[in-house]
């Protein structure tokens, strides 16, 4: 499934209209990476969300651009492969932003906006890993 | 065994998905999260292909990328790059990547695009080891495919793509100036120039300005600022031949420039600093040289980084019928001659006589039989008398000159009519060959007001052959001035 908005190049409104996680994306992913590596990159996978999060605050804090747009990036990169598009959208417009050097205040704002993305998308991740233990341990 | 591919990523959970492809393919993975540490594992170990993610941290992939061809390895690379970002994608093909995948990608594509690396990575390689085994008879202008030829070969190319100093050893007439033209055709730099410097043509002062270049009002004579070869050259080649004639003063000039990259004109203060990648020759041994105190120890380590050694003509087995030919083909068509092969014992005779003069003393020997005589085939009798006598000649590493004045004054000496077949032509009613080339030239060095390197340029020939004729014109001289003393 090809969704042009994947890439977040259009209006806000179309990150709040995708999923926090695209099933046909992730799940492929689960079939590719083989039996048993399931959990082990889900679990990877939550981790650099949770991450990202904090690596996003500090760079907020010191207002530092190139962590902003190095984690931006990243961030852009894992959530594409494992099918997260609200937060890869996120992720490319703070990226964007960092690169065209736009105002401060707007640069925060669409690192705030990436955190709000980050924490649902991790959240998701979790549950679908507990998930996949509990029918690992039955 | 399963082939090694290194995937180099510095997002965990990235590169556990694509470790999980790929071993789900059958290849072993190593892994490493930044390039350094990717650039430190591909010294270790032998991996089949690299996946490159393009935004590192430290380093970036682009710069793994060129650090990669830099060490002209084969190994191909596939990058990682995101959906949007083609030029990034072409960028990296540009810089040699074998191909890219553009995230997010699934396994199966993963798999075709790594698969078809590996094969040409492989099939490069299949071609290096083919062409190292291929024996070339034929190398830029070098002529002979003898065995101790085609190590030279493989030296040049593989000393090419850097910037390290070539050290060039070999008797006259090896062929050291063709050998720093290899070197500078198969070099990266061979779009810019190859300047040629001969240093044992000039006196002192004007060799150094001939270098370095001079300011107007440096020494008498300068009327205009000049630019030297070291600035010409910038960008490209700079070639010293006979590096062993310079005095030590002018060493130590030169080791401050291979040092630094800078230089002086004679009379400024002003530092320039040039790119360029220095070949240099010696007909001597350097390190004798070095022992003697004539040649600066500190200079001849700086500059002996990767040695060349010209085997003697004598040395290289069947190259000497190889050369003489094309040589014949070219005499004779420039004479407009009829002669299109030597004799069986001609050819004996060629492969018999030492050559002391190696394949300069050849393509004389040669020019001589075609411009004196007539006929298809080149017979014992046409010959210079020393080629005839087939003396092994003691004198091996003599200056040419003295070898060409030989076989170049034979018309004076008696024909040696071995096998009773036609005499030399007296063709001294015309001027002889080597006066018409020293008028040409003079007056080409006149035209341009003195200047050696744009007249050898209008001449379309290199200087150091303007150098080295002016040298074998003056002993030409000497020789007939001490004749008439006599």
């Amino acid at each position: 499934m090809k969704n042009p908005q994947a890439d977040g190049s259009d209006a806000p409104v179309s990150v709040e209209a995708e999923k926090v996680i695209d099933d046909a994306v992730l799940s492929q992913v689960m079939r590719d990476v083989g039996e048993g590596q399931g959990a082990a990159v889900l679990l990877l996978f939550a981790g650099e969300l949770e991450r990202r999060i904090e690596e996003l605050r500090e760079a907020v804090s010191r207002s530092d651009v190139d962590v902003l747009r190095r984690v931006a990036h990243g961030a852009k990169g894992s959530a594409s492969t494992f099918g997260a598009p609200r937060v890869a959208a996120a992720a490319r417009r703070l990226e964007e932003a960092c690169k065209s050097a736009a105002p401060a205040v707007e640069i925060a704002s669409l690192a705030q906006r990436l955190i709000e993305h980050l924490q649902p998308a991790a959240t998701e991740v979790r549950s679908r890993l507990s998930v996949l233990e509990e029918a690992d341990h039955v | 065994m399963s082939e090694a591919i290194l995937l180099i990523e510095d997002s965990p959970a990235q590169a556990a998905v694509y470790k999980a492809y790929l071993e789900g393919e059958g290849y072993s993975v190593v892994m490493a999260g930044s390039g350094e540490e990717g650039l430190r594992a591909l010294e270790e170990r032998a991996v089949a292909a690299v996946l490159l993610d393009l935004q590192l941290p430290g380093i970036g992939g682009f710069e793994v990328l060129e650090r990669l061809r830099r060490r002209s390895s084969r190994i191909p690379v596939v990058v990682v790059t995101d959906y949007g970002s083609a030029e990034n994608a072409s960028e990296a093909v540009r810089l040699g990547a074998a191909d890219f995948v553009t995230k997010p990608f699934d396994r199966g594509r993963l798999k075709v695009t790594i698969g078809n690396a590996i094969r040409q990575g492989q099939l490069a390689t299949m071609v290096d080891k083919l062409q190292e085994k291929f024996s070339r008879d034929r190398f830029h202008r070098f002529v002979g495919g003898s065995a101790p030829m085609q190590a030279v070969y493989r030296v040049i190319e593989s000393a090419a793509p850097s910037r390290a100093t070539v050290f060039i050893t070999g008797e006259s007439g090896t062929g050291k100036e063709l050998c720093a033209e290899a070197i500078h055709r198969e070099s990266p730099r061979h779009d810019g120039p190859f300047i040629a410097v001969n240093c044992a043509a000039l006196p002192r002062d004007l060799i150094e300005s001939e270098i370095f270049g001079h300011v107007k009002g440096a020494f008498t004579g300068a009327v205009r600022q000049r630019d030297g070869a070291a600035s010409l050259a910038d960008g490209g080649t700079l070639f010293l031949d006979e590096i062993g004639e310079m005095d030590l003063e002018l060493q130590a000039k030169l080791l401050r420039f291979v040092q630094t990259g800078q230089f002086q004109r004679v009379g400024s203060g002003e530092m320039i600093k040039v790119d360029v990648r220095i070949v240099c020759a010696t007909n001597r041994d350097p390190l004798e040289q070095v022992r003697q105190g004539r040649f600066r120890e500190d200079l001849y380590y700086r500059l002996h980084v990767i040695p060349i050694h010209l085997p003697p003509l004598r040395d290289r087995g069947e190259d000497v019928i190889d050369i003489a030919r094309q040589f014949l083909a070219k005499s004779a068509d420039e004479e407009g001659k009829a002669f299109v092969r030597f004799s069986a014992e001609a050819e004996q005779m060629l492969r018999d006589y030492a050559w002391p003069g190696n394949v300069r003393e050849l393509e004389n020997v040669v020019r001589n039989v075609v411009v004196l005589h007539d006929g298809e085939s080149v017979l014992p009798a046409m010959f210079p008398p020393a080629v005839a006598r087939r003396t092994l000649s003691n004198d091996v590493g003599e200056p040419f000159a003295k070898t060409e004045a030989k076989s170049a004054t034979s018309p004076d000496e008696p024909a040696v009519s071995r096998a009773g077949t036609e005499p030399p032509v007296q063709a001294m009613t015309v001027l002889p060959l080597w006066e018409v080339e020293r008028q040409a030239i003079e007056s080409a060095i006149e035209r341009f007001g003195g200047n050696v390197l744009r007249a050898a340029a209008a001449l379309e020939i290199s200087p150091s052959t303007i150098y080295r004729k002016r040298q074998a014109w003056e002993q030409r001289r000497d020789a007939t001035a001490t004749t008439a003393d006599d």
